[in-house]
């Protein structure tokens, strides 16, 4: 069944026009990514599913029944989407008073793999790692139905980064959570998805299963980001 | 193969009343002419205070303790005077941000052919025309126009590019590349990769990805806690591992690659 339907969604700013024509759907259940260069249009994107901002052209359709509760994003800066003023603690707490809900603190933290003594940490005490975990746990605390998240461990070491996506596997396995992964690596993608959509210049340039995608890249683009990858030396 | 830096037991500390803080602890480290060098490790282990202290850019109430040895001088022991002739013109360094590495109030070309007016002497319009030779050579497309543009006029990638194109400008003897290609897209990693690599100047290169050191270094040291804890090839670390910890870089990124 379809969760989210991107239909013809077009963005411009002034006169720059950031997505031109766009259209894809996540279906329940998968795990969707979007790859592309800075500047390809996909974090408008996921803002414009987010219902941040707008589209100029085109609509995005949610499935039935589908509230502004059950789709959360996880952003990119662990180091700036945190609030510096508020505690471990007040940071879990605020969607959840937003929607009303109660839920210990504790039993959360221990979802992202944190001390129940976490709670009472600012970010500042916080790596890098651990930012992105209470990050992870402000998005799952009202028990969403769709997870976006954008660029979530690009800013993090290798052996770091390998944590997160495990943990983000672990969480979308144990909630049903429909996921939507906005990355430039397409190691990062190939081991959270099931399909992808390839951006350049504000346009889906390919689609497809991921396992197909990357054995057979249809358009140039594709191959260029595959074969940027850097790699380890062949086993000798 | 002739050594052209040598490190002997070099650490970093940083003291006030209270505590020490312990960076870069007894790294040895030789970087030979015509070599191109891996220093890996993971944000905080102290790659990057290694670096800035072989340039004496640690600020108080950091202190450099040990030996740096540069053309059979110890660069701790030379006056401040020699050692800003050294900085840029032999030993020269790109850093991780290209955002923040350009002046966003002057020109591009102005900035790259600063380096010249003020290492060379060059005239103003001599030192204009090396620039634009400069940025040629790493591929920027159109140089002479482009030398007129801002640093907000240029793109994450060609921006990194103007820094490479000014850290090499006087042909240093070495080249420090910290973190260069982290802040850009994969195609532009390899874009910037392949021009470091046409340099053809020694080199150390730092990076916390175990594949891009790879794919550039002859030779790799592995970091952790302010301590080399390995060194080899790019092949025997990452097919064998003697740490632990270098075992652990090594999986985690097997297990997220393609």
């Amino acid at each position: 069944m379809r969760l989210i339907d991107i239909n013809f969604v077009s963005k411009y700013f002034g006169s720059l026009r950031v997505l031109d024509d766009v259209s894809f759907h996540v279906d329940e259940g998968e795990s969707f990514g979007l790859v592309g260069e800075s500047g390809s249009g996909k974090t408008t994107l996921g803002r414009i599913i987010m219902k941040l901002i707008k589209p100029t052209e085109g609509e995005i359709i949610y499935s039935k029944g589908f509230s502004r509760k059950d789709f959360q994003i996880v952003f990119q800066n662990p180091y700036t989407s945190l609030n510096p003023r508020m505690n471990v603690r007040q940071i879990l707490e605020e969607p959840l008073s937003i929607h009303k809900m109660k839920k210990d603190i504790g039993k959360l933290l221990e979802s992202v793999e944190l001390e129940p003594s976490y709670a009472g940490k600012y970010p500042h005490e916080l790596s890098g790692g651990e930012r992105q975990r209470i990050g992870i746990a402000r998005a799952i605390s009202i028990e969403p139905k769709f997870l976006l998240l954008d660029e979530p461990v690009s800013s993090l070491d290798m052996s770091i980064q390998a944590d997160i996506l495990k943990l983000i596997k672990k969480i979308r396995a144990s909630m049903g959570l429909t996921v939507l992964l906005i990355a430039h690596d397409l190691s990062v993608i190939k081991y959270m998805c099931e399909r992808v959509a390839v951006m350049r210049g504000g346009r889906v340039v390919e689609i497809g299963k991921i396992d197909e995608v990357y054995k057979n890249p249809e358009n140039p683009y594709t191959k260029l980001l595959l074969e940027s990858i850097p790699r380890l030396p062949a086993i000798t | 193969m002739s050594k052209l830096l040598e490190l002997k037991k070099l650490s970093v500390h940083y003291q006030n009343n209270k505590d020490i803080v312990k960076a870069v602890t007894n790294v040895d480290m030789v970087i030979n002419e015509g070599e191109v060098v891996g220093l890996l490790g993971e944000s905080g282990c102290g790659k990057s205070t290694l670096a800035l202290s072989i340039l004496r850019l640690i600020d108080p109430p950091g202190k450099i303790y040990g030996e740096i040895l540069w053309g059979g001088n110890n660069l701790l022991n030379i006056p401040e005077q020699n050692m800003q002739r050294i900085r840029g013109a032999e030993i020269s360094m790109i850093f991780q941000d290209p955002f923040s590495t350009l002046n966003p109030v002057f020109k591009v070309g102005e900035q790259i052919a600063e380096v010249f007016r003020v290492h060379k002497g060059s005239s103003r319009r001599e030192a204009w025309k090396k620039a634009v030779e400069i940025m040629d050579k790493v591929h920027i497309k159109d140089p002479a126009d482009r030398a007129k543009d801002y640093p907000h006029q240029f793109s994450g990638g060609m921006k990194q590019r103007v820094a490479v194109a000014m850290s090499y400008s006087l042909s240093p003897r070495l080249l420090i590349a910290d973190e260069p290609t982290t802040a850009l897209d994969v195609t532009m990693q390899k874009a910037i990769l392949e021009v470091l690599k046409e340099l053809k100047t020694t080199m150390l290169f730092i990076s916390h990805n175990i594949a891009i050191i790879s794919s550039v270094c002859d030779r790799v040291y592995v970091m952790q806690a302010g301590r080399i804890i390995e060194e080899g090839t790019p092949a025997e670390i990452s097919n064998d591992p003697k740490n632990p910890y270098t075992a652990k870089l090594v999986n985690s990124y097997k297990e997220i690659s393609i």
